[in-house]
């Protein structure tokens, strides 16, 4: 039996697609959609209210042999990126942003504390974001998936680096200013309370 | 080239990335001193902000010389506009404090971003040497500093001078 399912504020293709287990292209597809997808033309803008015809799951047989490791991989593994922009430390809110990528550009408007979501093709590895700020348009290059991990040094170096602190002077000079501006105890070196003072001022 | 490092997001992640522009406020004015009003400011001039060959801001200045200016990965590059580029400042953004105003230091920095000229003597090439004696040019800074604050010309940089310099700096 098929499932109506109703759009709330938040929910985006993918998020109702990984709801309901199934890829997003055959919730989009399916023939009952078609009007909806007619009028929304993109599945990443889908209007709360808006309802879609969510399809059966199609069971499928895998025979495979018992104590053994098997790997089974989503079809379509979505991809998202969130992003907060701030101007020294104030939330860029309600402001339009291209995001182009690869061959694509999407655009909208961040939201009322300066967040953008995006959908963007698996295989993208950089993209340019591009805010318009009254007559300011600020342009950002993106690395998708260059974020290393906070325990690498590497990891340190680009989130003090995105949140605005000169690296050119050494990393070493980087967290000392960042330390005194989070009134963190001013060593200049990479501790716990660095590590996570930077993971929430950062986001992740 | 600074790039902005963005995770992939898995379903149901909650996290994000942060990326920050940082401003500063910078004054181009016809004579130094501090900013008053709209008589120093050098107003209507065109410029850009530059970042690894981008422009990221262009504008024109206000009446009173003011820009507030982007700078990412703290550190950015201003262009002065007029038919070409007419000035080119390099502008990174230092979180630590300046030299204390007590230090010749501090004074000779406060002097220089006020936009007197003390000479090229120093590290930067700038004047700020905090050599004890002040030279030909801080003495005369200090008597003009002190004459544009209709203040007492002594050209000391006395209790006084040090709590005006630190005023009209802003640091």
């Amino acid at each position: 039996m098929p499932t109506q399912h109703t759009v709330q504020q938040g929910d985006c293709i993918s998020s109702i697609a990984a709801q309901y287990g199934l890829p997003w292209r055959k919730i989009w597809n399916d023939p009952a959609n078609a009007a909806l997808k007619t009028t929304r033309k993109d599945p990443n803008v889908l209007f709360p209210g808006d309802v879609l015809t969510v399809p059966d799951k199609e069971r499928k047989e895998e025979g495979r042999p018992v104590d053994s490791r098997h790997v089974f991989k989503l079809k379509d593994p979505p991809t998202r990126i969130k992003i907060r922009l701030l101007l020294d430390d104030t939330p860029r809110a309600n402001l339009h942003y291209d995001l182009a990528v690869e061959s694509k550009t999407i655009n909208g408007t961040t939201d009322g504390d300066g967040f953008l979501e995006a959908i963007i093709p698996p295989s993208a590895a950089t993209g340019v974001l591009t805010v318009t700020d009254g007559p300011s348009r600020d342009i950002f290059q993106l690395g998708f998936g260059t974020l290393d991990p906070i325990e690498t040094e590497e990891g340190v170096r680009k989130r003090l680096g995105a949140l605005g602190f000169l690296l050119d002077d050494g990393l070493d000079a980087a967290i000392r200013a960042f330390q005194a501006k989070q009134h963190l105890e001013v060593n200049g070196r990479v501790d716990d309370a660095l590590r996570s003072k930077l993971k929430e001022k950062f986001g992740q | 080239m600074s790039v902005g490092p963005i995770a992939r997001l898995i379903q149901g992640a909650t996290g994000f990335n942060t990326l920050v522009i940082r401003t500063v406020d910078i004054f181009l004015q016809m004579s130094p001193g501090k900013p008053a009003g709209d008589v120093r400011g050098i107003n209507a001039l065109n410029f850009q902000v530059v970042k690894d060959g981008a422009i990221i801001q262009s504008g024109a200045t206000r009446a009173d010389g003011k820009i507030q200016m982007r700078i990412q990965g703290g550190i950015s590059t201003l262009q002065l506009l007029s038919g070409g580029i007419i000035a080119e400042y390099t502008v990174s953004i230092r979180d630590d404090a300046i030299e204390a105003v007590a230090t010749s230091a501090g004074q000779q920095r406060r002097l220089r971003m006020l936009g007197y000229h003390i000479g090229h003597t120093g590290p930067e090439g700038n004047g700020v040497d905090g050599v004890a004696a002040p030279s030909v040019e801080v003495d005369r800074s200090l008597l003009e500093f002190q004459a544009d604050g209709a203040k007492p010309m002594n050209s000391l940089a006395d209790a006084v001078t040090q709590t005006d310099l630190t005023a009209a700096a802003g640091a």
